[in-house]
């Protein structure tokens, strides 16, 4: 990977923040916050 | 207090201050739930069980899974449906942390990675994990987190199941499993064979990180699997100078075993910087430069 140029590491980076951005904004995030506000059977080795 | 001291005692502040953020909700120790407000639309950046009484955030690996699992997820991204597009919001947030400076997250926040560390403290005899079996996690990120839940279903048209917090995920059954269950004294939750496995596998890992440097990490974890692939393009990265005498000091200290003065962008660092503080010669640093980091 040595021969990655900085600015591609850095456009990448950039790259994944307007991705997060995206999901937050055009996503509905109601779905995570519906999975993990209520108790997750598997999680804890029942469901 | 040397170089080395100094960064072990930020690292470990740094943990906890991540581990109280992350766990306001003290009263749900009190009464057995867990936190409903609107902070759990966010991740956080570390393997915490969104179940866990006090946790204010969303577990990434739960989430991830979650989503995946729903039924039409895929026919649901393609057609731009909001709710499968809020996966995007997890990775890029995944991603941006591992593009910008690797598993940095495995060695700063996340708070299973320090138990493991504080277990392998107890004196005990030392065992080294296979080299190979590093690749287990990876296995376990496309399999558990991807695949099963993805394709697997009890009944054609319902969802699946989040298989990697099903029946591997440790974290749940410290963080959450034993409290609420404990807490509920049996009469809310009926335990079962599931329960069994799961104690049965975080046991296993609690005994495994007495012997063993973070081998949760390094042999299962889908975070650490997720965040080292990412890692080999950060931003942020190790350099090692000419000046190494190889004397593999570095590899003694580091919480993952892994020799740094070979393989500078190892997949495996979790930039925690215990080498750069013990390094007898000054040869190992953290950079951003460009095309330094293989530089021997």
């Amino acid at each position: 990977m040595k021969k990655v140029h900085i600015s591609i590491r850095i456009a990448l980076a950039a790259a994944a923040l307007l991705m997060a951005v995206s999901g937050y904004v055009f996503g509905d995030p109601f779905v995570i916050w519906q999975k993990a506000a209520s108790i997750c059977l598997e999680c804890i080795g029942i469901g | 207090m040397g170089r080395f001291g100094r960064t072990e005692v930020l690292r470990r502040v740094t943990q906890l201050v991540s581990l109280a953020a992350g766990n306001l909700y003290i009263k749900g120790w009190a009464d057995a739930s867990i936190y409903t407000g609107g902070s759990k639309m966010f991740c956080i950046p570390g393997l915490h069980c969104y179940s866990c009484p006090s946790s204010v955030l969303a577990c990434p690996m739960g989430s991830i899974q979650s989503m995946v699992s729903s039924d039409g997820f895929l026919g649901g991204l393609a057609s731009g449906r909001p709710d499968a597009l809020a996966i995007l919001g997890i990775l890029g947030f995944l991603l941006a942390i591992g593009f910008i400076a690797g598993r940095v997250a495995c060695g700063w926040i996340c708070p299973f990675g320090m138990l493991q560390e504080l277990l392998y403290k107890i004196p005990s005899p030392k065992i080294e994990v296979p080299a190979s079996w590093r690749a287990g996690k990876y296995l376990v990120l496309v399999l558990f987190v991807f695949l099963l839940p993805m394709t697997l279903r009890a009944v054609p048209g319902a969802g699946g199941d989040p298989w990697f917090c099903k029946v591997i995920c440790p974290a749940g059954t410290l963080e959450a499993g034993w409290p609420l269950v404990m807490m509920s004294g049996g009469e809310v939750f009926q335990t079962g064979f599931l329960f069994t496995w799961k104690s049965a596998v975080l046991i296993l890992v609690i005994l495994w990180s007495i012997t063993s440097k973070r081998p949760f990490c390094r042999v299962l974890c889908p975070l650490g699997a997720f965040w080292g692939l990412s890692g080999k393009l950060s931003v942020f990265r190790m350099r090692v100078d000419d000046s190494c005498i190889d004397c593999s000091k570095c590899r003694t200290v580091c919480p993952v075993d892994i020799a740094i003065h070979l393989d500078p962008s190892s997949a495996e660092c979790i930039r925690c910087g215990r080498c750069i503080g013990e390094c007898p010669v000054d040869a190992i640093h953290h950079t951003a430069r460009a095309g330094v980091e293989t530089n021997r």
